[in-house]
């Protein structure tokens, strides 16, 4: 199973595609880095003007902490493009050049094959995550320096410099598990077709389609939004706020996990019945 | 009985005309206390507690220049009032104002101060002021940013400098836009009325004062 993991690992560092995430984030986050440094100041006067007219406010708004934070909003369509472009070929790609059936020639399951593909995919996930993190805060840092971090989240909360470390960790963990969801996801499409566009546009339009429909119509389906895989992409704010909700938490993670296990099981199940005829 | 109700008449209006000057003769009493303190620095903590804003106690440094010219180094951010209330009651002292006793209140008298500049920002003062002519509480109502409370607290520090101030005053409540703030599951909340005021307090402690010499 490693040594099927490995072999993945490599095909997806020899193909082009993969580096179209990390050169996107570089260039992303870069140009937003850079915006910010010039016009920085006037768009954070906008959203913090009514709070002036109240208060004299002391001290360093931008900051790297900041960046970080606003950058990782990115988790919600952003991301989930790029991971669909390496996760949403790795089955469907095989398929349409013909080498899976060449794989299955070998003395592994269907399930061990499926299972080596989705666990170098979270890889090429972590890796991603990694990377967004690793230049939003460097590049932050050289660029505006630390501070302590303000979130325009249900109301101002203000959070010190000493006190954000471990809630990045958190919430970069939140973000990956999130992210795990979508290679899944674009995994088990995958599974379903022969062609690599396929996985990558069904899972950007699923994405796509339930921000819109459950954004525009919170009111409508409050009930039934705690359970939508998309509506766990920005928990990873709950870790800044200042009373930390942990069952709320609790139930992210759990409705995040259910959703990789039932993407994976349908993906096994259908890549062990499917007929390979290409 | 015409004579008689002029006496009467002319003995209340004097006895008016001596209150207010009284009162203002405080007021001023006040006001030379204000203005004998020299520049200093000293350390201080500020506590915020306004609905929607969440942080923890923060700490810096302050230096005081003149009622007008205090300037904070504060250890990350902070959250200060608006308006510096010892410049709020310096700035009003130092205009035309009438004042009008008030009686007293716990041992303080209560005097009203209104400036008689039409346009000034403050329509009206309320000061309790001690036997030793201190400021205990003061209330500020202005033309365009409402009230504004401040009690006093003094403790052995030289020129009767308040070692700590409750400060009082109208807050809107805020609302960001979810595109902004990327908090997209606010959608799902009810509205808030983000025009209704509450009452926000900052309290800011002072010590370890160094007075330039």
């Amino acid at each position: 199973m490693i040594q099927l993991t490995i072999i993945e690992l490599f095909k997806i560092i020899k193909r082009p595609r993969t580096y179209i995430g990390f050169l996107a984030i570089f260039l992303t986050v870069g140009a937003m880095q850079l915006a910010m440094y010039f016009e920085g100041e006037e768009l954070i006067a906008l959203a913090i003007q009514n709070l002036e007219n109240d208060f004299r406010l002391e001290g360093k708004i931008i900051n790297t902490n900041l960046m970080t934070y606003i950058l990782l909003n990115s988790l919600i369509i952003h991301i989930p493009i790029l991971i669909c472009l390496v996760t949403g070929d790795s089955l469907a790609g095989e398929a349409s050049s013909g080498t899976l059936r060449l794989i299955l020639q070998r003395p592994y399951s269907r399930t061990q094959i499926y299972l080596s593909k989705a666990l170098s995919g979270y890889i090429y996930t972590t890796s991603l995550i990694i990377f967004l993190a690793l230049m939003t805060y460097v590049l932050g840092y050289f660029l505006f320096g630390t501070g302590d971090l303000i979130v325009l989240r249900r109301g101002v909360t203000v959070i010190s410099s000493n006190d954000v470390v471990w809630r990045f960790l958190l919430a970069f963990c939140s973000g990956t598990l999130s992210m795990f969801v979508v290679a899944s996801l674009s995994m088990m499409i995958s599974s379903f077709v022969n062609n690599a566009i396929g996985p990558i546009v069904g899972t950007i339009a699923i994405i796509i389609g339930l921000n819109i429909i459950f954004t525009l119509g919170a009111p409508l389906f409050k009930d039934i939004i705690p359970y939508i895989f998309t509506s766990h992409f920005v928990k990873w704010q709950y870790f800044f706020d200042f009373n930390i909700e942990l069952d709320k938490i609790k139930l992210s993670v759990f409705v995040q996990l259910a959703y990789v296990f039932i993407f994976n099981i349908i993906g096994i199940i259908h890549f062990n019945r499917k007929d390979i005829l290409s | 009985m015409r004579i008689i109700l002029l006496v009467i008449l002319s003995s209340f209006y004097f006895n008016m005309y001596s209150q207010s000057e009284e009162a203002k003769n405080k007021i001023l009493l006040v006001q030379e206390n204000l203005e004998q303190v020299p520049p200093y620095s000293c350390e201080i903590k500020i506590k915020i507690d306004v609905s929607f804003i969440n942080i923890k106690e923060r700490e810096g440094k302050m230096t005081f220049l003149g009622p007008n010219d205090i300037n904070y180094k504060i250890k990350g951010f902070a959250f200060l009032p608006k308006k510096e209330m010892g410049g709020i009651s310096s700035n009003l002292f130092n205009s035309e104002f009438i004042a009008v006793s008030m009686g007293s209140e716990n041992k303080n008298e209560i005097i009203k101060v209104i400036p008689m500049d039409i346009n000034a920002d403050i329509v009206t003062g309320q000061f309790w002021i001690t036997n030793e002519n201190l400021i205990d509480k003061m209330i500020i109502i202005t033309k365009d940013k409402g009230s504004y409370t401040a009690s006093f607290t003094y403790e052995d520090i030289p020129y009767n400098i308040p070692s700590q101030i409750k400060m009082s005053f109208d807050v809107k409540n805020q609302k960001m836009p979810a595109l902004l703030t990327g908090d997209l599951e606010s959608y799902t909340e009810e509205i808030e009325d983000i025009n209704e005021v509450s009452k926000g307090e900052i309290s800011i402690k002072y010590f370890n004062h160094i007075f330039e010499k």
